[in-house]
């Protein structure tokens, strides 16, 4: 046998081997185990855009009006139109909102939605924002003096 | 001599190779070992519990992208290996609109159940039960190796993401095409996907005009 013959062979040998190594491996019970991490999409800032709400004057006399605006970004920074937007004051404030009617408007093609709000009681209350059908809100307080 | 050596040694590295591919695969696209094998119809009863009407297949859903509602169907799933059962985990959705801008992320549910080991292959047994071809325990040998699922094929994330994407995508309602794709392991421990399966979701929209929620009721007073 020359040495030619002999490389074969041992090439042939190792192969063989490799095969059976390989094969026996496939026995292992184990392999089926996944990192499901990160695989479920979740709604937040980066994934399903931003919900943000100024008021005029965060202090009011009661019974006064002011403004308030709502700005809705999608995850890439840019406008939300036509989305429908709810609004209200915290239960048992009294505030109302007088523009647009019962506190729900559209947003417009710069992704904004503007109106206004009257503060009846006197005190600290929460006001709030919601893209209708979504996790996306925003607070603000309103002090009604 | 040597040209038959050496032809032997490339048939010899061909079958390595093969075996070496071979092993570990997952791949079933065509649902043959895990098959999904379609949507079908949920109802409500009188009392609002959900349930899944065996008898109806759907193709279709639909999704109210102003409330975020959207409607379950039922995925029906099936073990045809003889030997194996299989723990299932998680379906994967992954999403398609036609004419949008940008596409829907895809996303993951948890599907925690069992299906059994299918019946045996034997033709001539025309009573064999689910297992009866398998050599597994017996507790893991018993129950069904078919099962419904009730599932809501747009979560509350993916709604979202529908809603306050609306500029990238085409005007509602449109047609949403969501593709799911169940996963588990087998007895054996090795990962196995059920084929693809498609499911049309029309996205509706609706305009202002539906009843306020909340606190609002105030104004009414």
């Amino acid at each position: 046998m020359n040495s030619n013959s002999k490389k074969v062979s041992y090439l042939v040998a190792g192969l063989a081997l490799l095969s059976l190594f390989s094969l026996a491996s496939c026995g292992d019970t184990s392999d089926g185990a996944v990192d499901y991490t990160g695989t479920t999409f979740v709604a937040g800032d980066d994934t399903t855009g931003t919900i943000s709400l100024n008021l005029s004057s965060s202090t009011i006399a009661a019974d006064s009006e002011t403004l308030f605006s709502v700005q809705l970004r999608d995850s890439l920074g840019g406008p939300v139109p036509g989305a429908t937007v709810f609004c209200r004051g915290e239960s048992g404030s009294g505030i109302l909102v007088s523009d647009p009617q019962f506190g729900i408007g559209l947003t417009d093609s710069f992704g904004d939605m503007s109106g206004a709000l009257l503060c009846a009681n006197p005190g600290s209350h929460q006001f709030i924002c919601e893209l209708l059908g979504t996790s996306r809100q925003v607070l603000a307080t309103l002090r009604c003096t | 001599m040597k040209s038959l050596v050496k032809l032997k040694a490339v048939v010899l590295a061909a079958l390595c190779f093969l075996a070496i591919q071979s092993c570990g695969s997952t791949r079933n696209d065509q649902g043959v070992s895990f098959t999904a094998f379609g949507w079908f119809q949920i109802e409500e009863d009188d009392d609002g519990r959900l349930t899944l009407n065996e008898d109806v297949r759907v193709s279709g859903t639909a999704l109210v992208r102003t409330t975020g509602q959207s409607f379950p169907v039922g995925l029906g799933l099936m073990n045809n290996m003889t030997g194996q059962a299989i723990r299932q985990e998680r379906v994967y959705w992954d999403f398609y609109i036609e004419g949008a801008a940008l596409q829907p992320p895809s996303t993951t549910m948890v599907l925690s159940g069992y299906l059994a080991p299918g019946p045996s292959a034997d033709p001539a047994d025309e009573e064999a039960e689910a297992g009866t071809g398998s050599s597994l325990p017996p507790g893991l040998n018993t129950g069904e190796n078919m099962v419904f699922w009730i599932l809501n094929p747009i979560s509350f994330a993916t709604a979202e993401w529908l809603q306050t994407h609306r500029a990238s995508l085409p005007d509602a309602p449109f047609m949403m095409t969501a593709t799911a794709r169940a996963s588990g392991v087998t007895t054996a421990g090795k990962r196995v996907d059920s084929n693809s399966l498609d499911l049309a979701v029309q996205v509706l929209d609706f305009p202002l005009g539906f009843p306020p929620l909340g606190d609002n009721e105030d104004e009414d007073e």
